[in-house]
């Protein structure tokens, strides 16, 4: 069935409802008539008896919703399995996903080829960008740590991962030199699909306030301070007048909107940075693949789905970081 | 005096939807005075929930609808039962006459039974 007909069967099951219930009240208004009941009087009882027919009518509706739902999620599943032979429609399809989150929007939009460049990921039509959006500001290509918190904790149509801008100074090994850093969150490269080219990224308990000071740093890095030594796991790296153990070296050419050297774990900065607790404050990038099994209808019924929460519980918070 | 009413007991109001439309196909307001008239006054037909449960039911394709001229010349939805609801009708009344024959075991119970 195409949309025009199911857009015109809706149309005609509302006009269908209508005369339904219409009927009813004026079979049932006739015989309170017949009674010797007042006209305006027969009225009132007959719609009262039925319990005001739009509350009716709304539950009508819940109770042929469902199948509707159901063929419009057939519908878009066929498409999506089409885009995907198709790669030209993906991203109009991607771009016009736009999820309406409280005060912050938060939308798909393809993910920034020029971002990601030059390392291809794998299944790269999986992968998407989480977007905020505000009344006055319009999009933004940021979200704030709190949102990007909720969505992970909420979200099972998506794997979550998020970064930020950062740098320093390395004092040691080697000659100080100011490089260009990177906060990432635990789940960067699984998302991502890559793995780092020695040692491991980072673990999620590491990834919190409290944790160990642990690194991954770039090939580049690698090959400059430490001479490309595979010992090079384990070994401390003085950054920002801090101590790290590294853990991971990334691949070559690896970027996050161009090129850096030290990454380091996110969410070790909730207490010291003041930005991690507001949300107004839109700072991270958030990147997201598709579950398996799960395609983006799916995960925009679940965003719209969070956004409701929010709505719910969020308005004093937001109120508190404007 | 207006005789005493009872609300429906849960699940039940289907089972009593199909059972008039197995009679032979009939609308929505005449499905409630039916029910009424029947029961005697004693069924409360709650009106508010007749239509959402006719449309779930023909959703479910227990039941099948045509638009009709009544007696009077007025177009009407007619319902009328489907092979599969007249399936699932003889389901529930076999189920629901278990449950009041049980009943009514444990309610004729002598009293010397309950110590």
């Amino acid at each position: 069935m195409n949309w025009w007909k199911r857009l015109s069967r809706r149309t005609q099951m509302e006009a269908q409802l209508e005369k339904e219930l219409s009927f009813h009240l004026e079979q049932h208004m006739s015989q309170l008539i017949g009674r010797g009941i007042p006209p305006d009087e027969a009225r009132r009882q007959a719609r009262l008896a039925l319990g005001g027919p739009e509350q009716v009518k709304e539950k009508c509706r819940d109770a042929r919703g469902t199948r509707w739902l159901e063929d419009l999620l057939q519908d878009t599943r066929y498409a999506l399995r089409t885009f995907r032979r198709k790669p030209g429609f993906t991203v109009v399809a991607l771009l016009i996903l736009s999820l309406g989150i409280g005060a912050t929007t938060v939308m798909f939009a393809v993910i920034n080829s020029v971002l990601l460049r030059p390392l291809s990921y794998p299944e790269p039509d999986r992968l998407v960008t989480l977007r905020g959006f505000t009344e006055a500001f319009g999009e933004l290509w940021g979200c704030s740590n709190l949102d990007f918190g909720d969505v992970k904790r909420e979200s099972e149509t998506l794997t979550l991962a998020a970064w930020t801008y950062g740098g320093g100074t390395i004092s040691e090994p080697g000659e100080p030199e100011y490089v260009n850093g990177r906060q990432i969150s635990a789940e960067l490269f699984s998302t991502l699909g890559i793995s780092p080219l020695q040692g491991r990224a980072f673990r999620l308990d590491e990834d919190r306030p409290g944790a160990a000071a642990v690194a991954i740093i770039s090939y580049g890095l690698w090959q400059r301070d430490f001479g490309g030594q595979p010992s090079t796991i384990g070994r401390s790296l003085v950054y920002d007048g801090k101590t790290y153990t590294v853990v991971g070296i990334a691949p070559a050419g690896f970027q996050l909107d161009g090129g850096a050297d030290v990454f380091t774990p996110l969410e070790q900065r909730q207490n010291t940075d003041p930005r991690m607790q507001n949300r107004a404050a839109r700072f991270l990038r958030v990147m997201a693949r598709l579950r398996p099994g799960f395609g983006l209808a799916e995960a925009r019924a679940e965003l719209a789905l969070i956004r409701g929460i929010w709505l719910k519980n969020i308005p004093s918070r937001m109120r508190a970081s404007p | 005096m207006a005789p005493l009413k009872s609300d429906l007991p849960q699940g039940t109001l289907d089972l009593l939807i199909l059972k008039v439309i197995a009679l032979g196909p009939v609308h929505g307001y005449a499905i409630a005075q039916r029910l009424e008239q029947v029961s005697r006054g004693v069924v409360q037909v709650p009106e508010g929930s007749l239509y959402p449960a006719l449309h779930r039911l023909e959703n479910r394709g227990l039941l099948a609808a045509d638009w009709k001229e009544t007696e009077t010349g007025r177009e009407a939805k007619f319902y009328r039962l489907t092979r599969k609801g007249l399936k699932q009708l003889k389901t529930e009344t076999a189920d629901w006459q278990r449950l009041i024959d049980a009943i009514g075991l444990i309610l004729r119970m002598a009293d010397g039974g309950a110590r």
